[in-house]
Order: C-alpha cells, then structure tokens, then sequence
C-alpha cells in the first residue's frame, strides 16, 4: 500500500517575487542621465558696483554735491587688519592706534568682529544718510582675492540668534591702490 | 517504520527557477534618484567654471547668468576663453588701465552693438569676472578698472556658493 501524501507538504506557501525588472530598467536608465546632468558645485556671482572714479570728471562733480550727507563708510584691507572709517572719521584701535579690527593671532582675518562692529554701526546710523546701505572696500595690492570675497560677504550680512540681518549690501570697490 | 527516500528520486531534482533578491538594490537605487532629482536644476550649468583656476567661496545666493567671460587665472587673462595677456607681465605696472584687454573688450562691445541694431538683443554691459582666490587684489583691481572703462561697467565676481 502506497503511503498518503503528507497534507503539510501540499499547503507549503508558494514565494512569490515581484517582476521588477521594467523597474531596473528604468532606473539604470535614469541614474545615469541624472548624474550626467547633476551640479554638484553651485555657482553664485556678487554683483559690484563701478567704481565711481572710472567713470570720468562728471561723476566726480555729482558725487562732490551729494557727499555732504553722505556716510562714504569704507573698509580697507591691509596685511595687518581691517581699517573703518567714513567721510568724517577713521577709527583705529583705541589700544594701539592700528588697524580698527587687526588679524588674529594666527594671522587670520577677524570677520566675525567686523560683522558685529558695522551691525552696531548700522544700528546707529538707521536711515540718516542716502548711502546707508553702501559701503566702499578697499584694499593694499597683494591682498588675495578670496579675503575680499569673505570681507564682502561679512559686510554684506550677519548671522545672529539664528537670523540674518541686512548690513551693507551695495558693495563698491574703490579704484584706488593704497 | 521509518520513510526510506527513494534512491532514483535522489538525483532527479529538475530545473529549479532562482529569483534574484532585488529588494536591497531597488532600495539603493530609490535614494539615489531622490538625490539625483532633488539636486537637478532645470537651468543647467549657464557658467562654466574654467579648469585652471580655483573660484573663491562665497556665502552669496545670487545665480549666475550669461553675460561676457573674463577669466584671470594664475597665468593668463582671458576673454571668453581666448587669452589676452600674461598675467605676469600686469605686475610692473603701475596704470590701472590694461590696453590690450581694452582693445579685447571694445571689439566684443562693437559685436554686440552691432548684434544690438540687427536683432535687437540689448547690450547692458555685463561681465563676469573669474579670478582665482589666489590673485592680488592690484591685478583684480586692474582689470575691473579696465572693463568700466571699455563699455562694461556691470561687473559680476564669480565664486563657488557655500553650502549651508
């Protein structure tokens, strides 16, 4: 006599795998089209004013009428600080009579002081002049163009208590060589 | 009595389908297309950033756009990717005035005018300036001297954007 199938055998639950084949296809299709057309580095560009002197004579007459309710601040960046100063004052460190903000230690630019120094600034001067939102950089001939970069973008905005403030985005760039 | 397996069937085991486990994969393949899609930009590259020179970072959120290319990188000025003059030889001088960059840029100007007139695309005298984050600031400043005063006073700094 034959023996009876087991009844355990017969009720065995059947795998059954999904068809994802059209969806492989279509991802090694999609992952390469999208990494060949992926930025992975952003570009960004500060827009600058001209330079008022390259403009010629006329300029210099307009800008002679209307600078005397004009602040003119201005950074200049020297190999031993940040020096501040507008149409009436230049500030210098009260200690050493040297630069308004000098380098680190290290030797490295204080950004961050000269931030909170033009928000105070800013603070004071609110709307009193018509160039509250200008500020002029200028710089000796062997600074590096990256330390301009990264004093215009601490003049231009600060981050404070997790929000950011407006400084002084209308960057102009001196002509002049000091 | 004990089951004895049948010695023939032994052998017998027949074709048998093996599935891939594709589960993982589709999983890694799944984030890697949300990234993709998340970090796609419809506008494309508009500025091609040159091979020899390192932009300067920025935290600025301005895009670029398509306007006339200076490049100054450690040797060579360029204007839309032709050289212009060695920028070693900017050194000595003093003037901040660059004559042959001048005499570059006057004739990309005059196209444009004339491109201007024909087919009414407006010339606004715009330029995109690259430099590498290594330059003295006396050479930039030079060559944005010269730019203002060859009919492109609308100057843009090119840099690479910080993220976060």
């Amino acid at each position: 006599m034959a023996y009876k199938p087991s009844k355990r055998r017969m009720y065995e639950p059947e795998y059954v795998g999904l068809n994802l084949f059209p969806v492989m296809n279509l991802l090694v299709v999609l992952i390469p089209l999208l990494l060949s057309t992926a930025t992975f580095v952003k570009l960004g560009v500060i827009e600058l004013n001209l330079p008022k002197a390259a403009s010629g004579p006329l300029a210099q007459q307009t800008l002679g009428k209307e600078s005397q309710r004009s602040l003119d601040l201005t950074i200049t960046i020297t190999g031993r600080g940040f020096y501040l100063s507008s149409s009436r004052i230049i500030l210098r460190d009260p200690g050493s009579g040297g630069p308004t903000i000098p380098v680190l230690s290290n030797g490295a630019y204080n950004y961050l002081e000269l931030s909170t120094q033009l928000f105070e600034l800013k603070q004071k001067i609110s709307s009193t002049f018509f160039d509250s939102k200008r500020i002029i950089l200028q710089a000796t001939r062997d600074i590096e163009y990256q330390i301009l970069v990264d004093t215009i973008d601490a003049a231009r905005s600060i981050h404070m208590d997790g929000k950011q403030y407006e400084l002084f985005p209308d960057v102009v760039i001196s002509a002049g060589i000091i | 009595m004990a089951f004895i397996p049948s010695r023939r069937k032994k052998h017998a085991t027949g074709p048998v389908r093996v599935s891939l486990n594709l589960t993982s994969m589709m999983d890694m393949f799944t984030i890697i297309i949300v990234f993709l899609i998340k970090t796609y930009s419809t506008e494309g590259q508009l500025i091609h950033p040159s091979k020899n020179l390192t932009l300067p970072s920025s935290t600025v959120e301005t895009a670029p756009e398509v306007a006339l290319d200076v490049v100054v990188s450690q040797e060579w000025i360029m204007v839309n990717d032709r050289p212009v003059i060695r920028v070693a030889s900017l050194k000595e001088q003093r003037d901040l005035f660059i004559p042959e960059l001048n005499a570059t840029l006057l004739k990309y100007a005059t196209e444009a005018k004339r491109i201007e007139e024909k087919y009414g695309i407006k010339f606004t005298g715009k330029v995109t300036i690259q430099g590498d984050k290594k330059l003295p600031f006396g050479t930039l400043l030079k060559v944005m001297a010269t730019c203002g005063r060859s009919e492109y006073p609308n100057m843009r700094l090119v840099v690479y954007q910080k993220s976060g």
